[in-house]
């Protein structure tokens, strides 16, 4: 994944968080999607003001312990999100 | 023709009405057995059906005064009636919430069964239906976005003629309205006398899904899972701003979620009716 991608939430979602873990309801587009507590910190920073890369170097930063998971999981978590629907780039 | 009185009646769910006429008392007499618990006093309705004798054989439907089908038996006339109008229910319904699920009361626990047709819901419903658990429903329940408690369209139990075990031993054949599409509808009373429960708090909540062969297999649900699961099986989240996502998960948080593969019934039954009676 190119780490110099901007990353958005697509309009029209509705999102609830439970212990940590989101579900994300598009009721138009009729799309459900679950995602780990680590897609749920990815969703919160992608804001249009983040590339991949500065997601990634955040949370790594954040959580140094499980950096080197993040490095792989951060990416899957976003295009996940990405092919689900819920993220646009730039 | 059949010559009559004519019967109106009202059929209830999530806050809607529609209403049936008929001046045919084997129609009448269908609607007050497999909608009974459903019927209620005469209010606005979306939908008003007519269904009209037109020969010894042959009945016509019209919705709304608009003539729909003709020359339909019973069993396909009431088959119609049980389809449209519950799409037409579920669909106007914006005070609640509606999600495809078969729902059961254990001393006063509820217990919610959701899955798509084919799951195995209604059969799992009727069976725990005559081994004493209350009926609310085998095919949709309703909550108001403010409110805690369920309730089912508790209408007669559907079962294809592969589960016709459940019902044969309990009650004769011709008690069993067959219509056209081999299916049984089964009264819940014929089960279990004292079966139908208008509402009750839900605490379970199971994601069952028969596979043949299969044993028993249990796994506890995040709430985010279970949410997950649970919207899927939601008919009308058009019809809220949130898409109902909010009442959603009040509901995932009030239970516990579990998936459910099995085969046989009288296992299951047990696990169900264990996990239901544990504080």
């Amino acid at each position: 994944m190119d780490p110099n991608l901007y990353l958005w939430h697509e309009e029209g979602f509705q999102l609830e968080t439970l212990n940590g873990e989101i579900v994300l309801l598009h009721p138009v587009r009729n799309i459900i999607i679950h995602g780990s507590q680590t897609a749920s910190l990815v969703w919160q920073l992608c804001d249009g003001s983040r590339t991949v890369g500065a997601i990634v170097e955040l949370l790594s930063a954040a959580y140094p312990e499980s950096a080197d998971d993040i490095q792989n999981d951060v990416p899957a978590a976003i295009q996940m999100l990405i092919n689900q629907g819920a993220l646009t780039t730039k | 023709m059949s010559v009559g009185t004519s019967c109106d009646h009202f059929i209830h769910f999530a806050g809607n009405t529609i209403g049936v006429t008929s001046a045919d008392p084997q129609v009448c007499r269908a609607i007050e057995t497999h909608f009974r618990h459903c019927l209620g006093e005469h209010a606005p309705s979306i939908a008003t059906y007519k269904i009209t004798a037109v020969d010894q054989t042959g009945f016509s439907i019209s919705v709304n005064g608009s003539d729909l089908l003709s020359k339909f038996s019973l069993g396909q006339a009431m088959h119609f009636l049980m389809q449209d109008g519950l799409t037409r229910l579920n669909g106007a319904s914006a005070t609640h919430l509606v999600f495809h699920a078969a729902a059961l009361a254990h001393h006063k626990q509820g217990i919610i069964l959701c899955g798509k047709s084919g799951s195995g819901k209604s059969t799992l419903a009727a069976w725990l239906t005559a081994a004493g658990m209350q009926y609310l429903t085998d095919e949709v329940i309703s909550l108001a976005v403010n409110e805690e408690n369920i309730s089912g369209f508790c209408r007669s139990i559907v079962l294809k003629p592969g589960s016709a075990f459940v019902w044969r031993n309990l009650t004769a054949e011709n008690s069993i309205f067959h219509p056209d599409d081999n299916s049984a509808w089964v009264s819940p009373t014929l089960l279990n006398p004292t079966a139908p429960c208008a509402n009750v708090t839900p605490r379970i909540l199971l994601f069952p899904q028969y596979t043949p062969g299969a044993p028993l297999r249990t796994q506890r649900l995040t709430p985010a899972e279970a949410l997950f699961r649970l919207l899927q099986c939601l008919v009308n989240s058009r019809n809220f701003p949130d898409g109902g996502m909010s009442a959603a998960a009040r509901l995932t948080r009030q239970v516990h979620a579990y998936t459910l593969e099995y085969s046989d019934l009288e296992t299951v039954a047990q696990w169900i009716t264990q996990t239901a009676s544990k504080p």
